[in-house]
């Protein structure tokens, strides 16, 4: 009650449901593998807004330069929304393409380089940048043609 | 030695006391500072978070780990293993609401190692499972629309490691 007093009617809201810590808030701290983290923000609401907020995505984002939401627009992005709209960029990939394009092998190589990218990205500027990259996406492009011959 | 031998009172919700070694308190983050700041007292420390059982776990789990080194924040970054010894598993074996009491307590006494445990216990529950199968476990309802499900779905496709 106390406490109250000093908040504003929209963060006095949001006090009263800190003060009861869901203890999930504190386990999902500890799930550290893409793919888990992908499956337990499909279980409920709550458990997406707190994984699209998860250090996973966090670090992601700073080893790429992403960025990280700004504290106003907290409400409308979170570390994970801001890797998504990234790396479909980087993937040039945009929105449309992916709800309408069916061919999730296209999009599946393109996560491939991605990944890649993101992987040597440090040694990458170390070398040739350019060069180590088209030839990388050469190769995988080449590896996209020939499976689509087949 | 004198600060061995030096103890502690604490009083859980329910306002029952334990007597514990300073040493023992002192594993707790929080107790820690307070007794620092304190100093010599033999007052009772109300805990009104945390539940006579709940406190009494904590504390067994205290005098286990008396011992054990102080493990600074940074280094659990590195230390992410899942190897839980025996000792630790056993203690664990709890249903899941006093697993839950105790994550909120660990919490709340700042006690890292005993967070770490019982979250990594939780998380290894969580691990390789399909959404399905950990709303089960943990007996949550889905409350996303078939639509939002979908969307997450989709977007989560983006990210997914094959």
């Amino acid at each position: 009650m106390k406490r109250s007093i000093s908040y504003s009617k929209k963060s006095n809201k949001k006090s009263k449901k800190e003060e009861k810590i869901n203890p999930f808030s504190l386990v999902l701290n500890y799930i550290n593998k893409r793919n888990d983290i992908l499956n337990a923000s499909l279980v409920c609401k709550e458990w997406k807004n707190i994984l699209d907020n998860h250090k996973f995505w966090k670090e992601k984002n700073e080893k790429f330069g992403f960025g990280s939401p700004e504290p106003k627009a907290k409400k409308y992005k979170t570390h994970y929304s801001i890797f998504l709209k990234n790396s479909k960029k980087l993937c040039g990939c945009n929105k449309e393409l992916l709800t309408y394009n069916t061919l999730i092998r296209d999009i599946y190589f393109k996560i491939c380089i991605l990944k890649e990218f993101s992987d040597n990205r440090e040694d990458f500027y170390k070398t040739n940048p350019y060069n180590t990259f088209i030839t990388f996406v050469q190769k995988e492009i080449n590896k996209v043609i020939e499976i689509i011959k087949n | 030695m004198a600060t061995e031998l030096k103890k502690v009172k604490l009083t859980s919700s329910e306002g029952t006391e334990f007597i514990i070694d300073r040493k023992v308190a002192e594993k707790s983050v929080l107790l820690k500072n307070m007794l620092e700041d304190v100093g010599e007292s033999d007052m009772a420390i109300p805990l009104p978070n945390v539940t006579g059982p709940i406190l009494n776990k904590v504390i067994d789990y205290c005098t286990h780990h008396r011992d054990d080194p102080f493990v600074s924040q940074e280094d659990d970054s590195k230390k992410v293993s899942d190897d839980i010894d025996d000792w630790d598993a056993e203690f664990c074996k709890v249903d899941q609401g006093t697993l839950f009491e105790l994550i909120l307590s660990a919490n709340y006494l700042d006690i890292k190692p005993l967070l770490d445990l019982t979250c990594k216990t939780v998380a290894n529950m969580i691990k390789g499972k399909t959404p399905d199968e950990i709303r089960k476990t943990f007996n949550i309802t889905n409350d996303f629309t078939p639509e939002e499900e979908e969307h997450v779905r989709k977007e989560n496709e983006w990210c997914e490691e094959r």
